[in-house]
């Protein structure tokens, strides 16, 4: 899901020309290998930026969606979601006063995310053939893997030098927890709850994009 | 005998000098001509010390695919000598002219066929050789000089000819009579003036119809074949203009023929040789064209002394412009075609660059060469600006700029440039008496006196800094089981504090219009209303950069400002003491600009957030003085200097410029070693 909803941000976000966003994806995983999943994309930072620009038809030569674009878009995702199979409870909330763009839901099975992942990236016009797993949970095992088969910079370097700005001190934020605790995290930028049921990684939105640094994370439950 | 041999010699010796570099010479109808002083270049940065630059070599060769060449010598150009472009707007075709000094023919040649990648077939002629590098493209040179000549035909197949077109013949294959033996022998040939497009549905109507017209003339070949040397007006006298519906279209192929493209296609590839061969020969030859260092405007506003020059004929401009449009775009007739040309009879411009110690210095002038322009460019200028818009200014300010023109004259100018266009237009420019009866009722209905009234043309805008103010917004913090929690957090952002104020005679009239939006601000859920003698107009200080713009409209003067301290200047009418030189530069000028560039970059700091970008605004601030720009009539002309000061260890502005990209590339380098970052590229 993050690589579609990635791309949405390199070409929304791009369109609205501002830095300092950040990305928080959050993933409550149960043993069985169902669960929650919830994504946030805060441009609270930015919204005097946001604000202005959104009185503007275009900037940069691109257009500038309307608030009534940017609310009809949360709602086709949501909708989208809302037909995958596997797939519940699903809510979003658009906070059009800070810019605060939030999407969650339940899910049965890693693989159901997965597929809504796909489901979404359709939307975005992108091949659901070219978005692979995000997630993956052995329940036998207890190992769950937060996979990263993307890679951004293709997009990334078709944009202006304008638009690559905008990413510059955007982070991103994931918080992975468990019902269990972890035995052993296999990205080193991970850090570990008190609790020892939580991992969470923090990164420049800039550095994944350009693949200096990975969210790819390979967790050991105990059994 | 040994008389003859010494005067074969000499003779010999002419032409081989001629065929070396004489300074180069642009031809009077130029719409652009551009000169690079290479002596004065290359005094300010040698030759030797351009090498020594890395992004010379690194980046500069590269960008422009001359990646065999190791340095700037190799490219085999003699950068000490004049270097002369120059553009013509001709009526059938565009052409931009590049001579080049040489030094090393050799190189020259290496670096053109390496880059054009492929053999290219060299033709003799004369004292010079030339090569087709592309279908538009062709050069020309000597083993002292080479000319590059970029051309594009335009007789596009949408385009029907006009009888002036099939009456003209085209002026860029025109070549002077002491040029028509050597130069070209397609001068002395049937010229081919016009190839009849396919036929729309529309215009197949016409075909019907002209099928039956007297006039008609019809042949198996598309080309309407006309004698150069006959009088153009009085051979094709019976030949119907394009839009007339006796118009001869029988010759042209069915539109559906596959090939009628390429040969349209072919046509052109062959004009443009031809008119390419013809400029090239022209410089070869040094035919006795007039030149445009004999044009009264050229003279007037380019400074022959000057590292860099171009003049430009705005005229000429428009005419090329027009003429390579569709013939009914816009509605334009081809009225600024051919019969526009001019040789800088409206209005030119020069502009001379100068690379000063310690500043790099544009002059501009603006000249109308006959009595009308230039009282028109007078006039705008006609007035000076208020003493009271000058207390807006403090030298403390980051910037201003004080204007003062005549609106009245403007309001005058654009009824001129309404008659002419109205007058060139399709449907109007045959009815040109009415088009100027239509302007003169407008002339009759606007009073201009009212408008000047309204806005005499005086004011200012002042930048007085970049205040910070306070915006909220929220976040996510986390406690140690990574439970997050929303958290509202506060940020400084920046916030411009300007005024602009303008001179009005009207100040009743302006003073209704900022009072009308406090009746309808409720209803419409603004904040606007009125306080003691200004409005205020409160914006969301959460969303909106400003937090309030203050209006006020007092005696002379309407003044709209984000300053509570400029508001009260205006409603107590105080003065302000302003240094003499600042006050000076904006009332002597109708147009003064100054930034002041280190109090600028000092105060967006706060938002250059990366290490990269902060070391960039401390290189610019410590290299780059002030920016100013002034201007005003001096000599019967549009007089204007715009400067930029510079700081730092040069020899002179010249190589402050080649140092600023040099270590700007530097640092650009070092951050994508350290960061991989290449968001800056």
């Amino acid at each position: 899901m993050i690589r579609s909803i990635y791309v949405a941000a390199l070409l929304s976000v791009a369109v609205l020309l501002t830095g300092c966003f950040e990305i928080v994806e959050k993933v409550d995983l149960k043993d069985n290998g169902a669960g929650m999943f919830q994504f946030t994309v805060n441009m609270s930072k930015s919204k005097t930026k946001i604000a202005s620009i959104l009185k503007m038809k275009t900037v940069n030569g691109r257009p500038v969606p309307t608030k009534a674009e940017i609310t009809q878009k949360v709602k086709e995702i949501e909708s989208s979601l809302k037909s995958c199979t596997g797939i519940s409870n699903v809510a979003s909330t658009l906070d059009m006063e800070n810019y605060i763009a939030t999407i969650k839901c339940s899910f049965d099975k890693m693989e159901s995310l997965n597929q809504a992942a796909r489901k979404i990236a359709a939307i975005q016009k992108i091949k659901p053939s070219d978005v692979k797993d995000n997630y993956a949970y052995q329940a036998g095992a207890k190992i769950f893997s937060r996979l990263a088969n993307f890679s951004l910079k293709a997009e990334y370097n078709k944009l202006s030098s304008a638009d690559k700005e905008v990413f510059n001190g955007a982070t991103y934020t994931g918080i992975v927890r468990f019902e269990r605790p972890i035995l052993s995290a296999s990205n080193k930028g991970s850090k570990l709850s008190s609790d020892k049921k939580a991992v969470m990684l923090n990164a420049n939105v800039l550095d994944i994009i350009t693949n200096k640094k990975s969210i790819a994370n390979t967790i050991s439950l105990a059994k | 005998m040994k008389k003859t041999t010494i005067t074969i010699l000499s003779c010999c010796l002419v032409f081989i000098a001629m065929a070396q570099y004489k300074t180069p010479i642009a031809p009077a109808n130029a719409t652009l001509v551009i000169k690079y002083n290479g002596a004065k270049l290359t005094e300010n940065v040698p030759v030797s010390k351009i090498n020594s630059y890395s992004f010379i070599k690194d980046r500069l060769f590269f960008e422009l695919g001359f990646d065999s060449v190791s340095s700037i010598e190799k490219t085999g150009i003699d950068f000490t000598k004049e270097t002369l472009q120059y553009a013509l707007t001709e009526d059938s075709s565009n052409s931009f002219v590049t001579i080049v000094p040489l030094q090393n023919e050799a190189d020259f040649l290496t670096l053109v066929k390496k880059e054009k990648n492929k053999e290219a077939s060299i033709e003799t002629k004369g004292l010079y050789k030339i090569m087709s590098l592309s279908d538009n493209t062709y050069l020309g040179w000597t083993s002292g000089m080479a000319v590059l000549v970029y051309t594009h035909y335009k007789q596009p197949y949408y385009n029907y000819p006009s009888v002036e077109e099939v009456t003209t013949i085209d002026s860029a294959m025109a070549i002077p009579d002491s040029m028509e033996e050597d130069v070209t022998d397609e001068a002395n040939e049937e010229v081919e003036i016009s190839i009849a497009p396919p036929v729309s549905m529309s215009d197949a109507k016409n075909g019907a119809k002209k099928a039956d017209a007297p006039a008609k003339k019809k042949s198996n070949t598309p080309i309407l074949n006309v004698p150069a040397e006959e009088t153009p007006e009085t051979e094709v006298a019976a030949i119907p203009p394009a839009y007339d519906e006796n118009i001869v279209i029988a010759d042209a192929p069915a539109p559906t023929e596959p090939n009628w493209y390429t040969i349209q296609e072919e046509y052109n590839i062959q004009k443009q040789k031809q008119i390419a061969d013809s400029l090239i020969a022209i410089v070869f030859n040094r035919s006795s064209q007039p030149s445009i260092e004999s044009n009264l405007s050229y003279r007037k506003t380019v400074d022959a002394s000057a590292p860099v020059s171009a003049w430009l004929n705005y005229d000429n401009l428009l005419s090329g412009f027009w003429s390579m449009a569709p013939r009914r775009l816009f509605g334009m007739y081809k009225g600024y075609g051919a019969s526009a040309v001019t040789a800088g009879q409206g209005i030119t411009t020069g502009v001379n660059l100068y690379f000063d110690k310690d500043k790099i210095r544009v002059e501009q002038k603006l000249f109308g060469a006959d009595a009308q322009t230039a009282r028109l460019l007078k006039n705008l200028f006609n007035n000076k600006q208020k003493s009271a818009l000058l207390n807006y200014i403090s030298p403390d300010n980051i910037g201003f700029l004080s204007g003062s023109f005549n609106t009245e004259a403007v309001s005058r100018y654009y009824y001129k440039t309404l008659k002419s266009y109205l007058s060139n237009s399709y449907i109007l420019g045959r009815h040109s008496e009415m088009a100027d009866i239509y302007i003169d009722l407008l002339e009759i209905a606007i009073d201009e006196k009212a408008i000047a009234e309204l806005m005499p043309g005086n004011f200012v805008m002042v930048l007085h800094g970049l205040k910070t103010k306070q915006v909220s917004y929220t976040t996510y913090e986390y406690n140690d089981n990574f439970e997050s929690k929303e958290v509202k957090k506060i940020r400084q952002e920046l916030s411009p504090d300007f005024t602009i104020a303008l001179e009005t005679k009207r100040a009743d009239f302006l003073q209704k219009i900022v009072a009308v939006p406090v009746k309808y601000a409720k209803e419409e859920k603004f904040n606007y209303s009125y306080k003691n003698g200004y409005y205020e107009l409160v914006f969301d200080k959460e969303k909106d950069p400003l937090n309030s713009l203050y209006f006020v409209v007092k005696k002379d003067r309407v003044v709209v400002t984000t300053s509570m301290d400029m508001v009260h200047l205006t409603l107590q009418n105080a003065g302000r003491k302003i240094p003499g030189h600042l006050k000076k530069f904006a009332s002597k000028n109708n147009y003064a600009f100054k930034i002041n560039t280190n109090q600028l970059l000092a105060q967006i700091s706060p938002e250059i957030n990366t290490e990269t970008n902060k070391k960039i605004k401390d290189y610019l601030q410590q290299n780059i003085g002030n920016l100013q720009a002034e201007s005003r009539i001096k000599d019967g002309m549009i007089h204007s200097t715009a400067i930029m000061d510079v700081k730092g260890n040069h020899k002179n502005s010249f190589e402050f410029l080649f140092d600023m990209i040099e270590d700007i590339n530097r640092i650009l380098e070092s951050d994508k070693k350290n960061t991989g970052n290449t968001f800056l590229k």
